[in-house]
């Protein structure tokens, strides 16, 4: 039976809308959900962002559990129901009983965290909610995923910022390839819309007034989202064996550090990423079609970003679709590399390429075919999902089409 | 309003499915009031009354009208004079 890694169900909530179908059909369109805040404090210069809208928490728990939830855990249980339930599992307790999960966050519990220092610092209260460990900390949406799920293998967080989700998704695949469980749901959350942490942000001059336009000419900086992404991995002959529905096959996984500058990218680390991936995946630069890019719309990562896709793939980057979908769903932090593995799977499954949004003209020493405004249909042999965090984190994970007679049916 | 009253509704906000069905005699566990659940509930009286509830406080409350008698002894002598109970 065959070794490899495989996706067999997927779910998301994003500024696009509760569930992956809302969020596919967004991306397709290029329908940016980046729109002006609503009722948040005057003096916060960020006025925009890719909140999810009409968000009812109710909706999904019931008072008692919702009293325990920080936002990110709510997105993360939310988008892990959904992807438990398209890979037909949402009802096995024993494969749950067995499987992993790996929570990425950047942010942790901030909802709660601040909420508890508004009361201390600004209104004086002496003593902090008692719910503020278990919901604040950054492990509780792992905790809470397994929880609902009723996951009680291998359970814990990664975080390192906005690869948070991929690095999770990397452990997962990993903890299948070295037999160590056969399901992993995986995955990356936040919810970083919070006077503090906008404020925070707002400090690092990088937040865009206008909108996320990754690789433009005019672009001027990254726009927050919020959501989660989670993905259900497993190994490839459970799959087989129980006639799952794959999406694709996650080939690889590329790790690097810049052990640099702390937010400046560095184009060798990028290399070295991209290069790990299609090492650890098999593959060879020809073979990869589609690039879904950690493009975050700022000056410094889209010229580095676009720099290391000319040294790894040579003459055949002017080949590559590459397309930035934070232009539609924001940059959601931890939660990103997530949303963009749904994308780059989904991506994979219908041969059929999201656009770069808000794409103006090509900016000073981005020259690839950033795939603007537009879908495109097209066969994706292979594809790569890349996010390059702050602090010169990085990860590339690399999916490649499974033989249609087992694709999900969706 | 009297202190019993004032916990019977700190109990029954944190826990709303047990509002009417409890008794000073009432074991907390009984209302699915695990520990996390009373140090919530002893978080809301602190803020309510204006006191502070030493730890030792929470290690001697097993059923609603301890709850109630503990805090009788906190506010003794102290400025709540609004308090009847």
């Amino acid at each position: 039976m065959a070794g490899g890694v495989v996706v067999t169900g997927l779910g998301c909530v994003s500024g696009l809308g509760i569930g992956v179908a809302d969020f596919w059909a967004g991306l397709v369109e290029g329908r940016s959900a980046i729109a002006p805040l609503t009722g948040i404090e005057d003096d916060l210069n960020i006025r925009i962002g890719a909140t999810v809208r009409g968000y009812r928490p109710e909706n999904h728990f019931i008072a008692d559990d919702l009293s325990l939830l920080d936002r990110f855990s709510q997105f993360a249980v939310i988008a892990a129901r959904e992807a438990m339930a398209d890979a037909g599992l949402a009802q096995d307790e024993s494969c749950a009983r067995q499987a992993a999960a790996v929570i990425g966050t950047g942010c942790g519990g901030k909802q709660t965290d601040e909420e508890t220092y508004t009361q201390l610092y600004r209104k004086g209260r002496f003593r902090a909610h008692p719910l503020t460990i278990p919901k604040g900390m950054p492990s509780a949406a792992a905790s809470m995923v397994s929880m609902h799920l009723g996951i009680k293998g291998p359970v814990f967080s990664t975080a390192s910022a906005c690869a948070s989700g991929a690095h999770a998704i990397s452990q997962g695949c990993l903890m299948i390839k070295a037999g160590i469980v056969d399901v992993a749901l995986v995955g990356g959350t936040d919810a970083p819309f919070t006077y503090g942490l906008l404020k925070a942000w707002e400090a690092l001059r990088v937040v865009s007034a206008d909108t996320c336009r990754p690789f433009s000419q005019n672009r001027s900086g990254i726009v927050l989202g919020e959501g989660a992404g989670m993905i259900v991995l497993e190994s490839e002959a459970h799959a087989r064996k129980r006639h799952a529905g794959i999406y694709a096959e996650l080939a690889g996984c590329g790790l690097s550090s810049d052990a640099g500058h702390i937010t400046r990218p560095d184009t060798n680390g990028i290399v070295k990423a991209i290069e790990s991936a299609l090492s650890h995946a098999g593959l060879v630069a020809e073979q990869i079609a589609y690039i879904n890019a950690h493009g975050t719309g700022t000056q410094a990562n889209d010229i580095a970003e676009t720099e290391a896709l000319h040294r790894v793939f040579g003459t055949h980057a002017r080949a590559l679709a590459v397309s930035s979908t934070k232009s539609v769903h924001g940059h959601a932090l931890g939660a990103s590399s997530a949303l963009e593995f749904v994308a780059t799977a989904l991506a994979v499954h219908h041969g059929l390429v999201p656009p770069t949004a808000n794409f103006t003209t090509a900016g000073y020493g981005c020259d690839l075919d950033y795939v603007p405004n537009t879908a495109r249909k097209m066969p994706v042999e292979a594809a790569l999902s890349s996010s390059f965090a702050f602090g010169g984190l990085n990860a590339v994970l690399a999916l490649r089409s499974y033989p249609s007679e087992f694709v999900a049916s969706v | 309003m009297k202190l019993q009253e004032i916990v019977f509704e700190a109990i029954t906000q944190e826990i709303p499915s047990s509002s009417g069905t409890f008794s000073l005699q009432t074991p907390l566990e009984e209302l699915g009031i695990d520990s996390l659940k009373a140090i919530t509930i002893l978080y809301e009286l602190e803020d309510r009354l204006n006191i502070e509830i030493p730890n030792d406080v929470f290690d001697s409350i097993k059923n609603v009208g301890d709850i109630v008698h503990q805090l009788q002894q906190l506010t003794a002598g102290s400025d709540t004079a609004w308090l009847e109970g």
